[in-house]
């Protein structure tokens, strides 16, 4: 009884979890007319690339790819750094005000990124910083370092602190402590914690969006959010569906290839609150 | 924690016993150099060392979790200390294998400390402090971890390596049997005080304390009111096995429980608005009652301060006491 | 000295965010005024409390249900954990172009099932009828953020210790029972934390609603972020725009906090 209970809710789950996925899957490698087919085949009677040539070829999908991997990439290494430097002097180092800092951090995760859009589009028109990739990387690094500062802070608050002073007595010096023992020991977490605050500026859709108004500086959510066809009546969706799955299947494998690093990391985090 | 002195003789152990939360932890995280004092000294050696980093110490520290480092093979845990030194990379190799040697570790050096069992990672970890041959052994509760069987066993073992290794040791713990067994000098704190240092059969035979009377020792020393006898004691202590049980006993006391520990039983007697507990022969017949002589040259008085007195009028008024007793 | 490892972050913080935030507040300070008798932003606001409840409780709900059954053991579990994390790990304003395409009027999977299962006689134009639009938009968010209310009530279903189950089963708790009284006030921090987040996500949507219907149709999904977009970048207006942020901001910070402290303080009484 119990297990046709748990049977029943987790095909619920996977379904209700991946059905929009999958359909924007099987849509995507539909040949033109089977797209657009009425009613709809629910599996493809024919298999075809076109849609991911079409959108390769004939949108500048790559440059939208290239302009999302560099601003992700810095902004992740930039929030990695500023938030393991200060998860690890809160977890780790008896300041007094540790918990004062902790929660000051944390007061920044309580605005969603579309209410600043004033204050921060205000700033970047103010140093003339429109289309430019410094911009939306610090803006980026900036909103994740909250969160980098939870996860991490949570992973640090378990280390044992014997470890450290077990280097100690052994004759590391303080900055060998950090890059020989907490580094290699912490390289889960940093890493689960890399792949979701990568994520996270790879998903980013309103700053980016406010931030580059010149099509070849604009990432991969913004660039295909505006796909379109001439008219209304000639939306490519083949193109956008394969340009959803090329956009969506780098973080879907990244996020099953290392779920356990990301689920107890997370959870690590939220059980600490 | 303050006004502790204490002296750890050459190629010597001395442990410090003492209740949870007591300071004996801080104070070999003093001596190791990972607290500062706020005032006082510290030498090994000889030297001071009171203002140098724990690695300009000489020190090794085996500590209650190991603190083995996860990412490096069990080779590297012990060897890293010595490389840090710059050691010469044979005499490393060396080293590292003649400690293994010691500690029957030997084949476990390329493995990782999460493949090791518990008993192994404590004996890696003690490899990781012995390869470097330091002026000073520290040691953090390191047997808290394993099971009673192999506590047991490690202890025994412990001494006879620290004794052939002539080593210097500070040794912590809050279990008085391994401090009773593996010492040549006990210290018992209490309350970042040293309530007393000696030998550890001294401590047990002469606590100067009421605190120490009441902490080692197992099963722990009777506390009676000290009007018991004369002589003005505030408290006095008599160890369960010291409480005879005899025909001619001027007191009668009910059996409330009986306690078996194997070759011994420890009687819980209530009587005479006294309750004790005695330590008999296992051999003993069961019975409900009891007749129990208490013995004032088996006795330990303590005054109000909890100090032990020992001022002849009481011991000789008390074999008064006892003489009578005897009629 | 131990400072300076939070020197990097603060610096960020308060450059990036803090001191463009303070800036705007007191540049938008003579509009406050204004904000207060701008009658679009009543409608888009009440179009954003009624999206944040209806979409929040209903993920709380799915939420508490993933998490519960993502906590049995099953085979093949790591796998099932990780796909339950999927939707929140894509990219909102990507998927909601797919959810455009599910809801199209002419060719859309939405209609074809509706009519297959005999929900509807004929299909809808989801997107444009203003009922129809929300509920659109809530069941993509539902789809979007169940995820986070999963993982986290997850990691609070994790914390509770099975002894305690075990002593409330011998006291003769049956699982409802259980579930009432140690799995619910045990989670309470959890769906606290949960729902303290949710709500500031809910109320700052954005991604979903520009891609998926722009606030139409006739600005009937339009929600407050949007029309801080709209009052930015479409009418130019950024005094405006920052003395909105600044009414918002502190909404947004009090509904949070009184929210989160109701879900907490329930469980200390």
């Amino acid at each position: 009884m119990r297990r046709i209970g748990v049977a029943l809710g987790v095909a619920f789950l996977v379904v209700f979890c991946l059905a929009p996925f999958l359909w924007t899957v099987l849509t995507s490698v539909k040949p033109g007319p089977e797209v657009f087919a009425m009613p709809p085949t629910y599996l493809p009677r024919a298999l075809s690339a076109e849609n991911y040539t079409g959108v390769l070829e004939q949108r500048p999908f790559a440059r939208y790819l290239l302009n999302s991997l560099i601003v992700a990439a810095a902004s992740t290494a930039l929030a990695l750094t500023a938030g393991a430097l200060a998860a690890y002097g809160i977890a780790r180092l008896r300041m007094r005000a540790a918990g004062t800092i902790e929660k000051g951090i944390f007061l920044f995760a309580l605005f969603p990124p579309a209410i600043l859009l004033a204050p921060l589009r205000g700033a970047v028109l103010t140093v003339g910083l429109m289309n430019s990739y410094v911009a939306l990387i610090l803006v980026h690094a900036a909103l994740n370092v909250p969160f980098a500062v939870w996860m991490l802070a949570a992973f640090f608050r378990q280390m044992p602190k014997e470890l450290e002073d077990a280097a100690r007595v052994d004759g590391f010096s303080r900055l060998q402590i950090l890059s020989r023992i907490v580094l290699p020991v912490s390289a889960p977490a940093l890493a689960a914690t890399a792949i979701l605050v990568f994520i996270f500026s790879w998903n980013e859709f309103v700053i980016a969006l406010a931030f580059m108004t010149r099509d070849e500086m604009r990432t991969l959510p913004v660039g295909i959010s505006l796909l379109s066809g001439a008219t209304a009546y000639e939306i490519p969706w083949g193109q956008i569906c394969a340009a959803v799955v090329m956009t969506t299947l780098p973080v879907t494998a990244a996020v099953l290839a290392f779920q356990r690093w990301i689920i107890s990391g997370l959870t690590a985090g939220a059980v600490k609150g | 924690m303050s006004g502790v002195t204490l002296d750890v003789p050459d190629g010597e152990i001395l442990t410090v016993l003492g209740p949870s939360g007591c300071g004996k932890s801080t104070l070999l995280r003093l001596v190791a150099g990972l607290d500062r004092p706020d005032s006082g000294e510290i030498t090994i050696g000889g030297e001071d060392v009171t203002g140098r980093e724990p690695k300009d110490r000489d020190v090794a520290m085996v500590f209650q979790s190991y603190a083995l480092y996860p990412h490096m093979k069990i080779f590297e845990n012990i060897a890293v200390a010595l490389r840090l030194r710059r050691l010469p990379r044979e005499e490393v190799g060396c080293r590292v294998a003649k400690a293994a040697e010691m500690l029957g570790i030997s084949g476990l050096l390329g493995r990782y400390p999460r493949q090791l069992s518990g008993g192994e990672r404590q004996r890696a970890a003690l490899a990781r402090a012995i390869v470097r041959d330091p002026k000073a052994f520290l040691l953090d509760e390191p047997l808290s971890n394993l099971d009673a069987l192999q506590r047991e066993r490690t202890r025994a073992e412990l001494k006879t390596l620290f004794k052939e290794i002539r080593a210097t040791v500070l040794y912590v713990t809050h279990d008085q049997i391994e401090a009773m067994t593996l010492s040549d000098q006990m210290a018992v704190m209490r309350s970042g005080q040293i309530e007393q240092v000696g030998k550890p059969e001294e401590i047990y035979a002469r606590p100067t304390t009421f605190f120490v009377a009441g902490f080692v020792g197992s099963p722990q020393m009777n506390l009676l009111p000290g009007d018991l006898f004369p002589g003005g004691a505030h408290t006095v202590g008599i160890r369960p096995e010291d409480i005879l049980l005899a025909p001619e006993g001027p007191m009668e006391m009910g059996v409330v429980l009986r306690e078996s520990l194997g070759s011994q039983v420890l009687l819980s007697l209530r009587g005479g608005g006294l309750e004790l507990k005695a330590l008999v022969p296992a051999g003993r017949p069961a019975a409900e009652n009891e007749r129990v002589r208490l013995d004032p040259a088996r006795a330990h008085f303590f005054s109000a301060d909890g100090r032990r007195i020992d001022s002849p009028s009481i011991s000789s008024s008390a074999v008064t006491r006892k003489g009578r007793d005897g009629h | 000295m131990s400072y300076g490892y939070v020197a990097l972050a603060a610096v960020l913080l308060i450059c990036v965010i803090a001191l463009p935030l303070a800036v705007a507040l007191v540049g938008g300070a003579t509009h406050y005024g204004e904000v207060f008798s701008d009658r679009e932003l009543g409608k888009v606001a009440f179009n954003t409390a009624a999206f944040a409840f209806a979409s929040v409780s209903l993920e709380m709900c799915l939420g508490l249900l993933f998490a519960i059954v993502l906590h049995q053991t099953f085979l093949l579990r790591g796998i099932v954990r990780a796909i339950a994390l999927i939707p929140w790990a894509l990219p909102t304003a990507v998927m909601a172009m797919s959810w455009k395409w599910i809801f199209n009027d002419s060719y859309g999977v939405a209609n074809d099932l509706a009519i297959r299962l005999s929900l509807v006689g004929h299909g809808i134009a989801w997107l444009g009828r203003p009922g129809a639009a929300f509920a659109a938009i809530v069941l993509a968010d539902v789809w979007k953020t169940t995820p986070f209310v999963t993982i986290i009530l997850l990691a609070g279903l994790q914390s509770i210790p099975r002894d305690l189950y075990d002593a409330m089963s011998i006291d003769g708790a049956g699982p409802l029972q259980r579930f009432r009284l140690v799995t619910l006030p045990l989670l309470r921090p959890s769906i606290a934390l949960a729902l303290t987040f949710r709500l500031i996500q809910a109320i700052g949507i954005f991604d979903l609603v520009r891609v998926m219907t722009g606030g139409g149709p006739a600005d009937s999904t339009k929600t407050v972020a949007l029309y801080i977009y709209d009052v930015l970048i479409s009418y130019g207006m950024p005094e405006y725009g920052a003395a909105l942020t600044g009414v918002v901001a502190l909404a947004t910070f009090l509904v949070a906090a009184t929210f989160g402290a109701l879900a907490r303080g329930r469980a200390r009484a």
